[in-house]
C-alpha cells in the first residue's frame, strides 16, 4: 500500500495569453481525499494538470514531498508516485483493456511481469472490468472507458492520485462503486478529486477546496463547508428576494439560501452543496463589488 | 522497454496499412512471375524479391506514421506523458518495434518471391545481402513515417508522406540528371532502394553496389535514430546517454559519407570482356572503343550442356541442364537445316552480362548474354533463341560479333527470305502461323533488316514449297555470297524459272 504524499503549492499562477486561469494559489495537501470544487472555468483542470506535471505554472511552484515540479529530475520522481486520470481521457482504441493498462503499467516502471500482471488484474477487478479484460477498447461504452482510465491511474499503487472529473459518464451504481473504491484508496494516499458534483465530494472527501476564477475561496472539511450554510437554508412559500440562491422544490415550497426570506420560512438543515453554493455566490458578489 | 516494443510490434504486425503494403508486394511478385517471362532462377529472382521492398516500405511508412500519430489522435498523450518513462526510451522502443516488424514483413515478401521462383523450378543461390539491404530500407521508411506522424500530428501529412517519400526515392533512383547530378556520378544509387536490374548467377552484380549501399543505409538509420531520440529527449528530464549517441551519430556520418561516395563513384555498368576482373570494364570505356569486335572468350564457366552432333547449348551450372535443353530445343531444328554449311554455329553458349548486347557471334558459336537467355526462357512463343542462331548462321555482324568494324551490318534481302523460310522448314512455325504473323505484323518474328515486301514474302513461300533437302543442296554453293550479303533474291532456290 502506498504511503501518503505531502503536496505544497505556493503562490501558484497560470495565465493563458494574459488571462489568469490560476492566481496566487497557496495550498498544502496531506494524505486523504481532497475535493476540488468549482464552476466551469474555475481553474480546476489547470490546477490538476500543473500538479500532474503536464503544465508549467506561470508563477509560483509545486512541491511534492519536497521535489520541485519545475526541476526536470524531480519531476521524474513525482511521476513515479503519480496516478492521473485526465478529464479528456484518451485510450488506444485497438488495444484490449488488459493490454492498455499493462502498457501504462510498463511505462510506470512496473518491470516484473508476474507482479505487473497481478496488479493489472487487481486494478481491473477494482473497477469491475475483469470480465472485459480481453475486449478491444474501441468496443467499450463511455462509462467502461472511464473505468479503464481509473484502472490505469491506480495500477501502480500511486502515492498521489489526481482524478479530473472521474465520475463523468458513470451511471449512479458505478458512481457509488467508484466512491467506495476512492474511499478505500484514500486512507494512506493523497488523492485530489476535481469535480463539479458536490455529492461526490460530500461522499468521500476529507477536505474540500473551492476554486472560483482561479482563486481559492474555501479550504476546509466538508463539514466546515456545510457549516457555512448553517442557518441560511430555508423552506419558504415565497421565492427569496435578495437570496444567494433559491429554487422551487418538489413540494412546491422554495428552498432559499440566504437571509430568512419571510416570517413563514422554516429553517432547513444545510448540506455541503448549500455551503458550496454560498461560497460561489459570495465570490460572485465580491467580484461584482 | 522491451515489453513495450513487444506490444507495439504485435500491434504493428496487425496493422492493415502494413498488410496493404505486403499484399501489394505479393501481388506484384505474382504478377511479374506468373506470365513466366523470365527463366526461374533464385539468383536473379532475388532482385524481384528485393523490389517488394518498395511496397512493403510504403506500408511500413504508413504504419509507422500511424504509430507516431497515435498518442495525439487517441488523446492518450497526457497519460503517457505523466509516466516516469523518459520519452526517448518510449520512442526508442517504438523505433525498435517498427524495425522488427518491417524486417519481418519484408522477409515474408522476400521469401514468398523466392518460393514462387523455386516452385517454378528456380535454382541458384539468392544474395541475402539484398534482404539485409531491403530490410534497412523499409525500416528507414517506417522511421521516417513515424517521425512525420509524431512531429506533425497530422493525418493528412502522414498519409501524404508515404507517396512523397517514395516518389522522391524514385526520382533520385531513376532520374538523377533531372536533379542536376553530373552524368558521371551514379547518384541514383543514393535512393534507399537500389534500381538493380541484373544479377549474374556466375559473376554476381556487375558492378556490386551492395556493400557500400548497406553501409550507406545503416548510416542513414543511425542518423535518423539519433535524431529522433534527440528530439524526444528535448525538454525532458531524462537525457539519453550522450556518449553512445554521439558515437552512433559519428558512425552514421562516416557510413553515409563513405558509402555514398563509394556508391556514386562506382561505374554504372561493367562489361565483362573476360573471366578476370581486370577484363571487367565500365560500359563507358567499352562504348568509347571504336572497334567493338570483342566477344567473350571461352572461360569454361558454361558447363551445363545439352545438344547433339549439330548443335550444343551450354549455360552456367546454376541454371541447370533444363535451360540448356530449352535453348537447344529451340535452336536445334533450325540448326539441322544448315548443318555442315560453312560458318554456321555448332555451339550456343551463355556468356556474362554484357551491357546492351543480347547475343554475339564468335566463330562457330552463338554467345547469348545471361539476361537475354533468362528473359526468353520458358516462353513458348518467343523465338529469340532461333533469332540469335539465325543471325549468326547468316553471317550478321552485330556488336560484339566477328568481323572488322563490328556494328549492325545489314545482310542482303536474301538473308531475310532465308530466315523466313527457315522458320517454316524447321517446323518452328507452321505455314499458317507464319502467314498470320506476316499478315498481322508485316514481318516474321525474327530480326529482318528490310521490310518483308510481298515480293520477298513470295520468295520465302516459293522456297517453302520445295523439299528441304533440295533447298539445302541449292543453297550450299550460294552460301558464302548469302552470308556476305551479296546474293540477289532472284538466285535463291525456287526463284529461277
Amino acid at each position: 500500500m502506498a504511503s501518503g504524499t505531502h503536496l505544497r503549492i505556493e503562490g501558484l499562477g497560470k495565465s493563458y495569453g494574459g488571462v489568469a486561469a490560476l492566481a496566487d494559489l497557496d495550498l498544502e495537501l496531506e494524505p486523504g481525499i481532497t475535493g476540488l470544487l468549482g464552476p466551469n472555468g474555475a481553474g480546476k483542470t489547470t490546477l490538476i494538470r500543473i500538479l500532474a506535471t503536464l503544465l508549467a505554472p506561470s508563477a509560483g511552484e509545486v512541491r511534492v514531498n519536497g521535489w520541485r515540479a519545475a526541476d526536470a529530475g524531480d519531476r521524474v520522481e513525482i511521476r513515479r508516485r503519480l496516478g492521473y486520470l485526465p478529464q479528456d481521457l484518451g485510450l488506444y482504441p485497438r488495444f484490449t483493456v488488459f493490454e492498455f493498462v499493462d502498457y501504462l503499467a510498463i511505462l510506470k516502471e512496473l518491470d516484473d511481469v508476474a507482479d505487473r500482471h497481478r496488479r493489472v488484474r487487481a486494478a481491473l477487478e477494482a473497477v469491475e472490468l475483469e470480465d472485459l479484460a480481453g475486449r478491444k477498447i474501441r468496443t467499450l461504452s463511455g462509462g467502461m472507458r472511464r473505468r479503464v482510465g481509473i484502472a490505469q491511474a491506480i495500477v501502480a499503487d500511486p502515492e498521489l492520485l489526481l482524478l479530473d472529473e472521474p465520475t463523468t459518464g458513470l451511471d449512479p451504481e458505478q458512481r457509488m462503486r467508484f466512491r467506495q473504491l476512492i474511499a478505500g484508496l484514500g486512507g494512506q494516499r493523497t488523492v485530489v478529486l476535481s469535480t463539479h458534483l458536490v455529492e461526490d465530494v460530500a461522499a468521500v472527501c476529507t477536505r474540500v477546496v473551492v476554486l472560483w476564477q482561479g482563486r481559492v475561496r474555501f479550504c476546509g472539511t466538508p463539514t466546515e463547508l456545510r457549516g457555512l450554510a448553517d442557518g441560511q437554508v430555508w423552506s419558504s412559500p415565497e421565492d427569496g428576494q435578495g437570496a444567494f440562491a433559491s429554487w422551487r422544490t418538489e413540494s412546491g415550497a422554495y428552498r432559499v439560501l440566504g437571509p430568512r426570506p419571510s416570517p413563514e420560512a422554516t429553517s432547513l438543515p444545510a448540506t455541503v452543496e448549500d455551503g458550496y453554493l454560498l461560497v460561489t455566490a459570495r465570490s460572485r458578489q465580491d467580484a461584482a463589488a | 522497454m522491451k515489453p513495450v516494443a513487444g506490444i507495439e510490434a504485435r500491434h504493428l504486425a496487425r496493422s492493415p496499412l502494413l498488410w496493404l503494403g505486403l499484399g501489394l508486394a505479393l501481388t506484384l511478385v505474382t504478377l511479374m512471375q506468373v506470365p513466366f517471362r523470365a527463366w526461374p532462377m533464385l539468383t536473379g529472382d532475388d532482385l524481384l524479391a528485393y523490389q517488394t521492398g518498395f511496397w512493403v516500405g510504403g506500408g511500413t511508412m504508413l504504419a509507422g506514421a500511424w504509430l507516431g500519430l497515435r498518442d495525439r489522435t487517441s488523446g492518450a498523450v497526457d497519460l503517457v506523458a505523466v509516466t516516469p518513462t523518459a520519452p526517448w526510451r518510449l520512442v526508442g522502443a517504438r523505433l525498435a518495434a517498427i524495425a522488427v516488424v518491417a524486417i519481418g514483413v519484408l522477409a515474408v515478401a522476400f521469401a514468398t518471391a523466392l518460393a514462387v521462383s523455386a516452385i517454378r523450378g528456380g535454382r541458384g543461390i539468392p544474395d541475402l545481402r539484398l534482404l539485409a539491404d531491403g530490410a534497412l530500407a523499409v525500416t528507414l521508411g517506417g522511421w521516417v513515417g513515424m517521425a512525420v506522424g509524431w512531429r506533425s500530428g497530422s493525418r493528412m501529412l502522414s498519409v501524404l508522406a508515404a507517396p512523397v517519400w517514395w516518389a522522391a526515392c524514385q526520382i533520385v533512383g531513376t532520374w538523377p540528371s533531372g536533379l542536376g547530378a553530373p552524368p558521371s556520378l551514379a547518384v541514383e544509387r543514393l535512393s534507399p532502394l537500389l534500381g538493380l536490374t541484373e544479377h549474374s548467377a556466375e559473376f554476381g552484380f556487375l558492378p556490386d553496389p551492395l556493400w557500400p549501399h548497406l553501409g550507406y543505409l545503416l548510416g542513414l538509420l543511425l542518423l535518423a535514430g539519433v535524431g529522433l531520440l534527440a528530439l524526444a529527449a528535448r525538454g525532458g528530464g531524462q537525457r539519453p546517454p550522450v556518449v553512445p549517441l554521439l558515437a552512433a551519430m559519428l558512425a552514421g556520418v562516416v557510413l553515409v559519407t563513405a558509402g555514398g561516395v563509394g556508391l556514386v563513384t562506382l561505374p554504372r555498368w561493367l562489361v565483362v570482356l573476360g573471366p578476370d576482373r581486370a577484363d571487367w570494364k565500365p560500359a563507358s570505356e567499352v562504348l568509347a572503343i571504336d572497334d567493338r569486335s570483342w566477344t567473350y572468350p571461352d572461360d569454361g564457366h558454361a558447363r551445363s550442356c545439352a545438344g547433339d552432333a549439330t548443335l550444343t547449348a551450354c549455360v552456367y551450372p546454376a541454371y541447370g541442364q533444363r535451360l540448356a535443353g530449352e535453348i537447344h530445343g529451340a535452336m536445334g531444328p533450325v540448326a539441322e537445316l544448315f548443318a555442315g554449311l560453312p560458318g554456321v554455329p555448332t555451339r550456343a553458349r551463355m556468356v556474362p552480362t554484357q551491357a546492351f548486347v543480347h547475343s554475339a557471334c564468335r566463330g562457330s558459336e552463338v554467345q547469348i548474354g545471361e539476361p537475354a537467355a533468362r528473359e526468353v526462357g520458358g516462353n513458348d512463343n518467343d523465338l529469340r533463341y532461333v533469332d540469335f542462331y539465325l543471325r549468326c548462321a547468316l553471317g550478321e555482324r552485330t556488336w560484339g560479333g566477328d568481323g572488322a568494324g563490328g556494328g549492325d551490318e545489314r545482310p542482303g534481302e536474301a538473308a531475310d527470305v532465308v530466315k523466313t523460310w527457315a522458320l517454316v522448314a524447321s517446323g518452328t512455325m507452321t505455314a499458317e502461323e507464319l502467314r498470320r504473323v506476316l499478315a498481322e505484323h508485316g514481318g516474321p518474328p525474327v530480326t529482318v533488316h528490310y521490310p518483308l515486301s510481298p515480293e520477298l514474302a513470295a520468295a520465302a513461300w516459293a522456297m517453302a514449297g520445295l523439299p528441304t533437302a533440295q533447298v539445302r543442296a541449292e543453297l550450299a554453293p550460294l552460301w558464302d555470297r548469302l552470308r556476305a550479303g551479296t546474293l540477289p533474291v532472284a538466285e535463291l532456290p525456287g526463284q529461277r524459272p
